[in-house]
């Protein structure tokens, strides 16, 4: 090779090619991973700013501040930015695309040209829904359910049902880039049982994208058919059964809070070894367990449907099986918990986020199990119960775990440190401003708050003003993170190839990797996350 | 042109079975020629699968692939129709298995005698 | 094969893979996925047909004694033949046979073509007949509860129109790999090209299969 070719090749991925269709063409896992993260950013302070607008309207009993049927806009645009462009490409699109690569020790995913193909669905489908359901005022919910939105809903319903199943085809081609990689670009020596977890927790996330999304567009494809061409399947007039709309459309969305939450594991696994330095405890449980999760994920559907009029017998092997996918988690909690046990903690934002994260994914983990059960569950069907325990999952595991991340491997992806006082501001504002936030729900959901209500008893105001500050404070914890990364980018000290001292394949190259990831094959010799070696050279 | 043998057998044994399944259907009614039918089914798409599509000579990982499709559709299939099973959704919608009381109309009564609201318009 | 040794050689692999044995691998698991992707899509659907198949098992019967068995029955016998060509036409191409290829891809296409013809014929003639509830179309069917038996119908044309949707698909695709054929200029990326296609032909035939026995087949 001559020495400008060797020079070529050892230039950080950033440092050519800044005109505008060096980046909408590129093919580079490590650009489209940037394209994402603007993508998923932007999407999530729109919906944000409605979650901020709903609690708004809540501080006082009375509808006051928008309409009743603005109210029932609100949440649906909430759900549906949240869940669909949010939670489920958030981790995998933007680190995983990043990392996983880099963490097998490959030059790219395996198919680069369906990579950004999938960021051209997922935005182009994502701009469309939300066009759509902000101006015909699409008020179904996130969940679409029938016959509401078969036959009674009068907006742009079908202009959004085409928008999300467009997405979903952003999913799948995800997930099969992922698989592909991880079976066949992993370097040598790197075995099933020495990748990172966040590999496994990445790979699993693929296969639940692979397996249950199709199911997800066979249902919106036959609500779509329903409502344009008069093709009732769910319509009760010709002996239809709406409740099995319920059924297809959860076997993919229980299996799509797995999208959401292992990804998340996965992140919090590497943090929590790295500001420990120590091993991961029972890396193979681990492991395992993530797949155990996947499996069991696909079994539990019907726990959204108890009170829906689904048969008692089915409720009870739905309700089974829901409290068997609490002993994966429960391992991976406790194994977390294992691996800080005599560790030598380092308390930086990165490991405030994670420890966070371990907290509140508890308790939001333990009040599933209140949910799963077929009684109680009953009485908490439907109230702010409910709405506290899947943001405890969703915001306080998900997306404490997503910041997280990104904070850690902020120094390979632009080859900046952030500054860490105002980090580790922003992580506590997050922990605090989410518990005030989401607690108080869980009060006034167990005394019977119904969710999706404008108005409310007086008798609830107070806890609904907590939970109004404490969405403030939240917002803080969200914007502080966008201001000093974005200045970090320009200001930020420069990042050393491996600044935590981590184990992992990424951090042997350099902060911001060159094109293809490495500048020499790599091979892996022996166990992931060997902090003992690392931190006795 | 090597190997071209065997999917051409295939071809004809795919026809021979199309023939015994619609044949089924017509000389056997019922039940028992309609799970016939299904089984000739699950043949043809087996020898399409084995010789059209390669799985014969496939590496292991692919076939497991394969057969993971088919397991998440059978779990998709069975966990739904255990609810269905247990519940007719023909005539009342709200029935369930262990309702004992049946009205004129046929739909179950709930333990106070009553019909469920949501079956009376049925 | 002919060798080519300038820099530029037809036989490496992608950037992103270290051999064409890798990339070749990748290529196939990457469709097989994508055909258990497919599956699950079609697999929705059959689960809710199963559902009210077994809800209704009479009128289902009966309904189902109203499609063209005789067309249907040649339409699938059409179908595998056509699979047979798409598997010949991948080991002549294979086998570096440039025009067998072209003409096994040529019939292949033609007799999807053909399918697609009698498909829209049924169709056609159930319009006529007032089994379309399509659009508001008026449903007149003779036998008992008209209604359940519009469910059927409407499971019929999402089923059979999902599966023309895919042979079209099918179809465009594999044009384009005439094209290539014809151009000719790549053969060892044209086999894995025309592989992936012969794949997902096979599919959408596997899919006809279960179409038509659980439509045409479950009949009184």
């Amino acid at each position: 090779m001559s020495e400008a070719a060797a020079n070529q090749a050892s230039e950080s991925y950033l440092s050519r090619g800044w005109r505008l269709r060096d980046w909408l063409f590129t093919t580079d896992h490590k650009r489209v991973a940037w394209l994402y993260t603007v993508s998923i950013t932007a999407f999530f302070f729109l919906g944000g700013l409605a979650a901020l607008v709903i609690r708004l309207e809540l501080i006082t009993p009375e509808g006051d501040v928008v309409s009743a049927d603005a109210y029932n806009q609100l949440f649906t645009i909430h759900g549906v930015v949240m869940v669909w462009f949010f939670l489920i490409p958030s981790i995998p699109n933007t680190l995983g695309n990043f990392l996983l690569p880099l963490m097998v020790g490959a030059k790219d995913l395996a198919f680069p040209k369906l990579n950004i193909i999938s960021w051209y669905i997922y935005t182009i489908g994502g701009v469309f829904t939300i066009a759509a359901v902000i101006t015909s005022g699409v008020d179904t919910g996130w969940t679409f359910y029938t016959p509401y939105s078969t036959q009674y809903a009068d907006r742009a319903v079908v202009a959004a049902l085409t928008g999300v199943f467009v997405v979903g085809f952003s999913s799948i081609l995800t997930g099969i880039n992922f698989i592909v990689t991880t079976h066949k670009m992993r370097a040598p020596g790197l075995t099933w049982f020495r990748l990172p977890l966040f590999v496994w927790a990445n790979y699993a996330t693929s296969l639940v994208m692979v397996l249950a999304t199709p199911v997800l567009s066979a249902t919106l494809i036959l609500l779509i058919l329903e409502r344009m061409l008069g093709i009732g399947i769910f319509d009760p007039a010709l002996g239809g059964d709406p409740i099995l709309f319920q059924h297809l459309f959860w076997f993919y969305s229980h299996p799509a809070v797995y999208i959401m939450i292992l990804p998340g594991m996965g992140v919090v696994s590497e943090l929590i070894t790295c500001f420990s330095r120590k091993t991961v405890f029972g890396y193979h449980g681990m492991a395992i367990s993530i797949l155990a999760i996947t499996v069991f994920g696909f079994l539990v559907w019907g726990h959204h449907m108890f009170v829906s009029g689904q048969s008692l017998y089915a409720g009870l092997m739905f309700s089974f099986f829901t409290f068997l996918v609490a002993l994966p988690s429960a391992i991976k909690t406790f194994n977390w918990t294992a691996t800080l046990y005599k560790g030598k903690l380092i308390f930086s934002a990165v490991m405030i986020y994670a420890l966070s994260f371990v907290g509140l994914f508890t308790i939001g983990g333990f009040t599933g199990i209140f949910l799963a059960s077929l009684a109680v569950d009953v009485h908490v069907h439907d109230t702010y119960f409910v709405v506290a325990h899947f943001h405890y999952i969703m915001v306080g595991g998900m997306v404490t775990a997503y910041l997280g991340g990104l904070h850690f491997w902020w120094p390979k992806m632009t080859g900046r440190m952030y500054p860490e006082i105002w980090a580790k501001v922003a992580a506590l504002a997050l922990f605090i401003g989410f518990n005030l936030t989401f607690f108080p729900q869980y009060l006034m959901g167990y005394a019977g708050m119904p969710r999706r209500y404008q108005t409310y008893p007086e008798d609830f105001q107070i806890l609904h003003v907590m939970s109004s500050l404490g969405a403030g404070v939240l917002a803080i914890g969200y914007l502080l993170p966008l201001v000093y990364l974005l200045w970090s980018l320009r200001w930020g000290k420069r990042a050393p190839p491996n600044p935590w001292r981590a184990a992992g394949l990424e951090w042997r190259t350099d902060s911001p990797p060159p094109k293809h990831n490495f500048l020499e094959p790599q091979t892996v010799t022996g166990p992931p996350y060997d902090y003992d070696t690392i931190d006795n050279k | 042109m090597r190997d071209v043998k065997a999917p051409v057998l295939a071809w004809g044994a795919y026809l021979i079975v199309l023939g015994g399944s619609v044949a089924a259907t017509k000389l056997v009614s019922g039940l028992m020629g309609h799970l016939f039918s299904l089984l000739c089914a699950s043949i043809m798409a087996s020898l399409i699968l084995s010789f059209f599509m390669g799985l014969r000579v496939a590496n292991n990982l692919l076939r497991v692939f394969a057969l993971a499709g088919v397991m998440w559709l059978a779990i998709m299939l069975t966990l739904t129709m255990v609810d269905y099973v247990m519940r007719d959704i023909g005539e009342c919608p709200n029935a369930q298995a262990d309702d004992v009381a049946r009205n004129a109309q046929g739909c179950p009564l709930d333990s106070a005698g009553n019909v469920r609201a949501s079956d009376t318009g049925a | 094969m002919t060798t080519t040794p300038s820099t530029t050689s037809k036989a490496a692999p992608d950037e992103q893979f270290d051999d064409l044995t890798q990339q070749r691998q990748a290529d196939l698991m990457g469709m097989w996925i994508f055909l258990a992707t497919e599956l699950m899509l079609f697999g929705g659907i059959f689960t809710a047909f199963t559902v009210y198949r077994f809800a209704y098992p009479e009128v289902f019967a009966e309904a189902a004694t109203h499609l063209d068995l005789k067309l249907g029955t040649f339409n699938t016998a059409l179908l595998v033949t056509s699979s047979l060509f798409m598997a010949l036409a991948e080991r002549a191409v294979n086998a570096g046979q440039r025009r067998k290829t072209l003409a096994f891809l040529f019939v292949t296409i033609g007799i999807g073509v053909v399918f697609l013809g009698i498909k829209g014929y049924e169709w056609h003639h159930e319009y006529t007949e007032k089994l379309m509830p399509i659009l508001g179309l008026a449903f007149e069917y003779p036998g008992a509860h008209p209604d359940r038996a519009e469910m059927f119908f409407n499971f019929y044309y999402v089923l059979t129109g999902l599966h023309a949707v895919h042979m079209s698909l099918g179809l465009v695709t594999l044009s384009v790999m005439v094209v290539f054929t014809w151009r000719w200029r790549d053969p060892s990326r044209l086999g894995r090209q025309i592989q992936i296609n012969g794949l997902y032909w096979a599919f959408v035939d596997v899919v006809w299969v279960f179409i038509f026995t659980t439509q045409y087949l479950l009949r009184a």
